[in-house]
Parts: C-alpha cells; sequence; structure tokens
C-alpha cells in the first residue's frame, strides 16, 4: 500500500465524513464542504478524495440505499474509521503542538 | 409534450453514454447516481442550461485514470503483473549489483554508440545522389583509354547522344565554369563553382525550387539560376528574379545575366556541387557540336526497361571515327551516378570523390566495437547470473517452468538493453557534433529524424536482445533446482562446454582488439612515413597562385612586383603544379616507329625559372636556357620516363614531339612527386613551352608572413577592380591529398581505445567475479602458506592462455588486413615485427595488471575474514 500521509484536502474530506457520520457520500461531502468553509470543491474531486482515502484504510464504505433524483441507483456511503480517526487526531495534535512553540508575533501595520 | 419536457429535464443523454463508455462498472453506478443528484440540485439552483453543462463537464472531471476501464482491465491482467514484477526485479537486481550492472550497461551503451555512429555515416556515405528522382536510370557517360579512364568527355558527345540513342529519355551536359567573378553594383566576388549546363538539366537531376520557374530558366543565353545561398549573398531579402548580374568576360566588363530562377542550396549528399548554373545556349552551335574540347561532363537519363550496351557500342565507334586509331583498349562507361562518389576515382573527375573501401572500414570497426561489448555483456550476464542459482531454485521448486525462467532473464536483458540503447541515443545526440569536428566526416547531424536509423536502433535492440540475452537466459534456466537448494550452493555451470564458448568469446575479444590496435599502429606509422618521404622538391617554401583570365591580363607586371618583393626568391609559371592532377598527352621520341602504338605521359608546360622555384635536381643535362627563342622547345624529363621513352638509348641526344613542338631532350631531374604517394611517381615530361595556368612563388620560409602581406598588397595595387588574389601552399595541398587517410587515423585510434577499455572492463569484471568466487581458495591458500607470486599465477594463467590463443588469431588477421590497405600505396611502411610485437604485449600488460590488481585486492585480505563469513 502507498504511503498514509494526510494531504489537506483528504484530511478536510476525512474531517467532513466524521461529521456527516455515517451519511457522506461525494454529493454531501461537496455541499458541506461549501456552506462550511466557503470553498468549491467539484463532485468529482470529492469522490476522489474518499477513493483515496478508503485506499489507505481511514474510511470505509457500504452500499446504501437509492433515491428518484439517483434514477435507482444505489448510492455508496463513506464512514471514518479507527485508523482515519487516528490519523485524524494525530494531524490534529501535531498542528497544536506547533501552535504551543509559536511565539507572540507582532505585525506592523 | 410531457414527455419532451421530461427529456429536457434529464442530463444530457450523450455526456451519460460517454461516462458509461469510459468509466469502470465498479465505480459506475456510485458515480452516475451521484452526478444525476447534483444535476437536479443545480436544476433548482441555477436553471436547466446550467446544469446540463455543468454536468458534461464534471463528466469530464471524473475522468481519472484509476476509473478507467482499461486501467482495471491492465491492473487485473497477470501479464501486466509479470511485467511489473519483472521491471522492479531487474531493477532491483542492477541496484544490488552496481559494480557489474554499470560495467554491463555501460559496455553496452558505448558499443551500440560507437556502432550506430559508424551506421549512420556509412548510410550517408553510401546513399550519394539518391536524392534525384529516377536515379537509377541517371548515369555519367565517360570514357577509358588503356585502362585509365577519364570522367570528362566532349562537348560534342550530348549532341551525338541526342541524335542517335531511341534509348535515352534526356541528356544534359556539365560544362564547367572555373574560377570567374559575379559582380552586382559595387560587390564583387571570385566565384568557382559554376557550371554551363543544357536546358534539359532539371529534367535530369532534381533540385527544389524556391523562386521564379524552372521550365525555361536555362533557355535564354544570357540567364542564371543560382541557389540560394548565392542569391542571398548577392540579393540579400530581395527578390532576385529578373535582376541583374555581371559575369567576368564581355572585354573586362562583364556579360550582363538575368537571374531566372533560383533553387535550394545543392544537398551534401551530392557528387557534383555548384552554386548557380549558366545555359549552354551561351556558346555557339558549332562549339557545342566539337569534339577537340574533352572537358564536359555527359548525363544520360535512360528510358526505363532499355538496355544500354549498343548505346555503349555506337559511342565507341563515333569516337574511333573522330579520333582516328583503333577502338580496342578503349571503353564506354556509363557509370550509376550513385556509383560516381564512392566508387570512381578518374581523371578530372568533378570532386574530391570518396572512397568505398574506407567506408566499408569505418563500418567494420564499428560492428568490432558492437562484438566486443556484446561478448562483455554475454559474459558479465553469465557469471554474474551464477548467484542467482538459489532464485532459480527457488522459482523451480514453487512451481516455474524452464521456459518461464528463460522468458523472465530474457525480459531482464531486454530491460537493460534498451536502457543501453536509450543511453547510447542520448550520447549519439549530445557527441555527434563534437564527433564530426573531431574526426571531419560528413556525418549528418539530423540522422534521428532518418526511418531507417530509427528503424535500425529498434531492430537492434531487438536483435542483442536475441543475441546476447538469449544465452546466459538459457544457462541461468537450466539450473537443477534440487541440488541448488540442498547443498546451498551457489549455480555452477555444470558442463565443461559453456566454459568454453565462454573463453572462446574471451579469445574473439583480444583477437579484435589485436586487429584494432595494429591496425592503428599501421596508420600511424604509414602516414608518418609518407610524411617524411623524400618528395624531391621544396615543399614548405612554395605556394601556388591559379591564373585566370583577369590576372592574366596584367600579369607582367604583377609578376615584376612579386619577384621585388622581401623574401621571394623567384617566380615561375607554369601549365600545371604539384598537387593537382597533371594532364596526360600523346608524347613520341622523334624518329622511333612505335608502329601506330603511341606512347602517352604526363606532360608539364613550363617556363624557364621552373625547376629553379621547385628546387628539382638535375642529375643530368641542364636546365632551360634563361633566353629561348620563342619557336624553339627544349624538354626536361624525369628519371621514370627516361626507362619509359627511351630504353637503352641515351636521352640526352634524342628529340621529342609533341603536337608540332619539337625539341631537344636537355636535361633529366631526379624524380620528384608531383602527385600523392598512393601512386608511384609516372613518368613526366616538362615542356619549356610556356602556358600561364598557375603562378609558383619560391619564397624563404622564414619571411612567410611578409611575403603573404606583400602579396596581398601587391594584388590589391595591380588589380584595383578584382576581389584580392587567392593563394595557396603547396605544402598544405599536398597534405590534402591524404585527408582520407588522416581522418581514418584519428578515427580508427579513437576506436582502438574504446574497444581496448572494453576488452580490459570485461577482463576486470570477470578476474573481479573469479576472486569473489574464490575468496576462500584463496584464503585457505595463504592461511597455508601460499605466497602473493602463487595466488598471481593461479589467477592469470587462465587469461594469459586465452590472450595467447587470441594472437595466435588476431595477428595472422592483422597482417592480412594490413596488406590490403598497404597495396593502395606505392610507397609502403615496411610492415616489421615491432608493431605486433608492441600490440600483443601492450594488451598482455593490460590483462596482467587488470587481473593482477584484482588478485592483489583479493590477497590483501584477511583471511580469517573470508573464512568465517561462511
Amino acid at each position: 500500500m502507498k504511503g498514509t500521509h494526510l494531504g489537506e484536502l483528504e484530511e478536510l474530506v476525512l474531517l467532513t465524513t466524521a461529521i456527516l457520520d455515517g451519511k457522506a457520500y461525494s454529493v454531501t461531502v461537496a455541499r458541506e464542504i461549501q456552506e462550511v468553509s466557503n470553498r468549491t470543491i467539484t463532485l468529482s474531486t470529492a469522490h476522489t478524495a474518499l477513493f483515496r482515502l478508503e485506499q489507505k484504510g481511514f474510511v470505509v464504505s457500504y452500499v446504501g440505499g437509492t433515491t428518484k433524483e439517483r434514477g435507482g441507483r444505489r448510492k455508496r456511503l463513506y464512514k471514518i474509521s479507527k485508523t482515519g480517526y487516528e490519523a485524524l487526531n494525530e494531524a490534529k495534535a501535531i498542528r497544536n503542538a506547533m501552535w504551543q512553540r509559536m511565539p507572540e508575533l507582532g505585525f506592523d501595520i | 409534450m410531457n414527455e419532451m419536457k421530461s427529456t429536457r429535464n434529464r442530463p444530457p443523454r450523450w455526456a451519460d453514454k460517454f461516462l458509461q463508455w469510459y468509466c469502470a462498472d465498479q465505480f459506475l453506478e456510485e458515480v452516475q447516481g451521484d452526478l444525476h443528484e447534483w444535476f437536479y440540485i443545480r436544476v433548482k439552483e441555477q436553471g436547466i442550461h446550467k446544469a446540463r453543462m455543468m454536468y458534461f463537464l464534471d463528466v469530464i472531471r471524473y475522468f481519472r485514470t484509476f476509473r478507467l476501464k482499461t486501467t482495471q482491465k491492465v491492473n487485473s491482467n497477470s501479464k501486466y503483473l509479470f511485467m511489473k514484477n519483472l521491471i522492479k526485479l531487474t531493477f532491483r537486481n542492477l541496484r544490488r549489483n552496481g559494480l557489474f550492472a554499470s560495467l554491463r550497461i555501460g559496455n553496452l551503451t558505448i558499443g551500440v554508440l560507437v556502432f550506430l555512429l559508424t551506421f549512420i555515416y556509412a548510410r550517408y556515405e553510401l546513399s550519394y545522389d539518391t536524392f534525384h528522382d529516377d536515379h537509377e536510370r541517371i548515369y555519367r557517360v565517360a570514357h577509358s583509354t588503356a585502362g585509365s579512364p577519364w570522367a570528362a568527355s566532349p562537348v560534342g558527345l550530348g549532341a551525338f547522344i541526342m541524335d542517335t540513342s531511341p534509348e535515352i529519355e534526356v541528356m544534359t551536359r556539365v560544362f564547367p565554369v572555373y574560377e570567374t567573378w559575379i559582380k552586382k553594383d559595387q560587390v564583387i566576388f571570385t566565384e568557382k563553382n559554376g557550371h554551363f549546363v543544357d536546358s534539359t538539366f532539371f529534367d535530369v537531376f532534381t533540385h527544389r525550387v524556391t523562386r521564379g520557374d524552372l521550365e525555361g530558366s536555362l533557355t535564354a543565353p544570357n540567364s542564371i539560376v543560382l541557389t540560394e545561398g548565392l542569391a542571398q549573398k548577392y540579393f540579400g531579402e530581395q527578390n532576385p528574379i529578373g535582376q541583374l548580374l555581371l559575369l567576368a568576360g564581355g572585354d573586362g566588363q562583364g556579360d550582363e545575366r538575368i537571374v531566372t530562377a533560383v533553387i535550394e542550396n545543392v544537398p551534401e549528399q551530392s557528387h557534383f556541387q555548384f552554386d548557380f548554373l549558366l545555359p549552354f545556349s551561351t556558346f555557339s552551335e558549332r562549339f557545342s557540336r566539337s569534339w577537340r574540347n574533352l572537358s564536359t561532363y555527359t548525363y544520360i537519363k535512360q528510358k526505363p526497361r532499355t538496355d544500354l550496351n549498343d548505346f555503349r557500342d555506337r559511342i565507341l565507334q563515333e569516337y574511333g571515327r573522330r579520333y582516328g586509331g583503333g577502338t580496342d583498349n578503349a571503353e564506354i562507361l556509363t557509370t550509376p551516378i550513385t556509383r560516381i562518389h564512392l566508387r570512381t576515382n578518374h581523371e578530372k573527375e568533378l570532386a574530391d570523390n570518396g572512397n568505398v573501401n574506407y567506408v566499408y572500414i569505418l563500418f567494420s570497426v564499428g560492428v568490432f566495437v558492437l562484438l566486443i561489448s556484446c561478448i562483455n555483456f554475454v559474459n558479465l550476464s553469465v557469471v554474474k547470473g551464477l548467484d542467482r542459482g538459489k532464485e532459480v531454485g527457488l522459482r523451480k521448486t514453487i512451481g516455474a517452468t524452464r521456459h518461464q525462467l528463460m522468458v523472465q532473464f530474457l525480459g531482464e536483458n531486454f530491460i537493460v538493453i534498451s536502457l543501453s540503447a536509450l543511453l547510447a541515443l542520448i550520447g549519439l545526440t549530445a557527441l555527434t557534433p563534437t564527433f564530426r569536428d573531431f574526426s571531419r566526416l560528413d556525418l549528418p547531424l539530423n540522422a534521428l529524424e532518418n526511418l531507417e536509423v530509427v528503424l535500425m536502433l529498434t531492430a537492434m535492440i531487438l536483435g542483442l536482445t536475441l543475441v546476447c540475452g538469449l544465452y546466459p537466459a538459457m544457462v541461468l534456466g537450466k539450473f537443477k533446482p534440487a541440488e541448488i537448494l540442498k547443498t546451498g550452493a551457489k549455480g555452477t555451470l555444470g558442463s565443461s562446454r559453456l566454459g568454453i564458448l565462454r573463453k572462446g568469446l574471451i579469445i574473439v575479444q583480444f583477437g579484435i582488439s589485436l586487429v584494432l590496435i595494429i591496425s592503428s599502429l599501421l596508420i600511424y606509422d604509414q602516414l608518418n612515413f609518407i610524411q617524411d618521404q623524400e618528395k624531391g622538391l621544396v615543399e614548405e617554401e612554395v605556394l601556388l597562385i591559379r591564373l585566370n583570365d583577369n590576372i592574366r591580363e596584367k600579369f607582367g607586371v604583377f609578376r615584376n612586383s612579386l619577384e621585388q618583393l622581401n623574401g621571394v626568391r623567384s617566380v615561375a609559371t607554369s601549365s600545371h603544379v604539384p598537387g593537382y592532377r597533371v594532364m596526360v598527352e600523346s608524347i613520341n621520341e622523334l624518329g622511333i616507329d612505335r608502329e601506330g602504338e603511341e606512347l602517352s605521359s604526363r606532360l608539364m608546360l613550363v617556363d624557364n625559372d621552373f625547376i629553379e622555384t621547385y628546387g628539382l635536381e638535375l642529375t643530368r643535362g641542364r636546365d632551360f636556357l634563361e633566353e629561348l627563342p620563342d619557336e624553339v622547345t627544349e624538354y626536361v624529363i624525369n628519371e621514370a620516363a627516361v626507362e619509359y621513352f627511351f630504353e637503352d638509348r641515351d636521352p640526352l641526344t634524342r628529340k621529342m614531339i609533341w603536337r608540332e613542338d619539337t625539341g631537344r631532350v636537355v636535361g633529366i631531374v631526379k624524380n620528384f612527386n608531383f602527385q600523392s604517394l598512393h601512386n608511384a611517381v609516372e613518368p613526366l615530361v616538362i615542356s619549356s613551352n610556356t602556358r600561364w595556368s598557375y603562378a609558383s612563388v619560391r619564397f624563404d620560409a622564414k619571411s612567410k608572413a611578409s611575403v603573404m602581406s606583400g602579396i596581398e598588397r601587391v594584388s590589391r595595387e595591380i588589380y584595383l577592380d578584382l576581389p584580392s588574389i587567392e593563394y595557396e601552399f603547396l605544402e598544405d595541398r599536398l597534405s590534402v591529398l591524404y585527408l582520407a587517410e588522416r581522418k581514418l587515423r584519428s578515427i580508427v585510434w579513437m576506436f582502438c581505445i574504446i574497444s581496448i577499455t572494453l576488452t580490459i572492463s570485461g577482463i576486470f569484471g570477470m578476474a573481479t567475479y573469479i576472486a569473489h568466487r574464490k575468496t576462500r581458495e584463496i584464503a585457505i591458500r595463504k592461511v597455508l602458506g601460499g605466497n602473493l607470486k602463487h595466488l598471481f599465477n593461479l589467477m592469470s594463467r587462465g587469461f594469459i592462455q586465452l590472450l595467447i590463443i587470441g594472437a595466435l588469431i588476431g595477428i595472422p588477421g592483422a597482417f592480412y588486413l594490413s596488406n590490403w590497405w598497404l597495396q593502395s600505396f606505392a610507397y609502403q611502411v615496411p610492415l616489421g615485427a615491432n608493431k605486433f610485437v608492441l600490440a600483443a604485449l601492450g594488451i598482455f600488460l593490460l590483462v596482467l595488471g587488470s587481473s593482477g590488481y584484482v588478485t592483489l585486492k583479493a590477497a590483501k585480505s584477511s583471511p580469517t575474514d573470508a573464512l568465517k563469513s561462511e
């Protein structure tokens, strides 16, 4: 398996997946990210990120129900895994540690 | 109505089709569902049109390799997995054995590079004049008398051919202008490369027009066709069509010429190079039917499916009729135009032609170097492969067949060979300009654009894989798994046959290296030998000036000023000079009847300063008289001519006759080399009947610089309107005669050094490997008291045996080749044994050195380490 490094976008998608708690798939992820961070990502980007995360073992997927808009097609839903959760925590810890070491910065206007 | 609405509300069908086409099944349902959902959200928020457009964009954005059907197919294909595994294993093995990997790849890269260089060169030289359409039907008509062929033909021959020959489609004559000048406004240059040609010129030869129209461009008597280079020189960016140029002639004022067409510069691969063309219609009809002038070149294009035998007979009869005498030892030659460059070297060739033998020599050297590198590759692959016995054993145990293993090893070799070829290609691109400068060969720089070269490279990769890869793969695939795994031994070369083959290859390598070393020593020696030959004239102290009509006009004044110059000893004029072809004329001894047989010899027409100017040594008789009346002719002959003309008679008492000039033979000069030393000195007659074609200036070697600037100054003072006078040193001209040999020397030297390096690196690799395998043996011998000398013997004996056998094969080969090459020289350096001994000794020391170095390293290591390690 390739490295388990967590990219910036992947981290964002993983966080969103965790927040959506079992209801995450590309459409909901894309909308959520758009609402929270005001950043537009395409469906393809979201789906690719989810696919990579699954390959890295950070999310697990299962086949979910269908709706009328989908023309009877089932969706694949994604859920954060234990390792995914640990990876998120680690990323957060690293950031926190670095914030701790940040000196007082004064900016001239 | 309702239905229409529903189609309009749907995502575009064709976008869906596209998605279904590329997207792998496992993603399709999910992706398409997501997209549709997104589409309907968009419809609500942004309207149907935008949603449909965005839908298509989204479909395109989903286009990622991992979602493609092909990727899925490839990923699950066992062949692909095998390839992936193979590549991974190959590179892993290469990395593990850094030294061996670089030896193998480096060796092959150099071999392929050298081979490609020589291949490209040979292809280039061999495809001269093939750019003409129908080149296989174009011939040059020439003749040969008494076995000496003459490239030029009479002016009238062309007209005769067109009148009488049904098998000829079209004919053109080419009549060189020699030196002239062209003037446009105030710009004036000397031009040397123009020709009068028939209006049918472009029907025979293929040249691309860039401006104007070729049709009828050479019909009007005052027209001129320029090449782009010349057009650029006189007109710059202007359109030259219809403009006027002044050409030398017309009472010194110049003839007006109108530019009718501009063609592309003549391709390098043409034996016939020119800068401009003039119409043959400039001449009178009488001249163009004359058989007296023998200095035009006649080219014909044969009709398809015709035979030239009758044609040649007809011309031969006409020659007989025109010139009288028998046609028994005369012959008409129709030389295919593509053979002219490399395979003819007649009198009066249009250009300095190449020598097909030298092309073959170079190409064979390239093949030799490739062969050496292939042998290295095979040997190193085999010996190194023995270490992989365990891998083979294990693979076989878990079910790999011999065939599969062979494919694996073949694949590995294919990868390594492709890598080498790639490196060679990069090297070729990078090194071609350098090599071109170094070798002074006409090496095309854009060879890689040529399909033939690319095909050759592909064929080479496949061929090398088969030749160099098959044998090691077979050997490695043969290992017996049980034996290896049980004993834990490394792979062994079971039968002795394999050893014999490997040894045979090393012997071949030694043989080839020896041949190359000896050949390069020989070429070197022979050239020095020629340079040191007593030439019989003072080549360092003479410079030559070619006299054209313009210079001749005021030559008396010019000559006087030259003689006044500080450092000039004398000035002579003559019809020919050493270093250029001297004409052959029919000359006879007066009062001797040879029953119709006429003798002919080289003839120079000179003034009475000539012998002194060239420092020729008179062995008998005297120089020409200072004050010789115009109507009296005297002859001086060289020693070679004494025997040829006079047998046992005393030449100084005899008279000779050339055309109407009868005169006494007054002196005999020692033979001097007025031609290259490829030929023995031919009989030469020097007549006091002066012609002003060349001026030769003898100067003091010390004041060379002041003489050069003096000539500049004087020529500018006397010839106000002319371009400044061009001259050439005799020494330089004479060395041009050996240009081909000097090129050959530098290239063969370089390739020789490369092949030695390759051979030694192969030996080094083998020795390293053997030492490595014999680590324990060496250690035990050391423990038991074996000394360095003993170990050295152990390691080197095998190689020395092979070397001796190699020498037994290589030296006779080299001897044979050397003799063959020396045949082309009349003066040959003695083929002493010293070269052979030197070459053999040199390679002997190198082998001893490289295997000795390895032994020394192995012997120095502590025996305890070696014994503990296993």
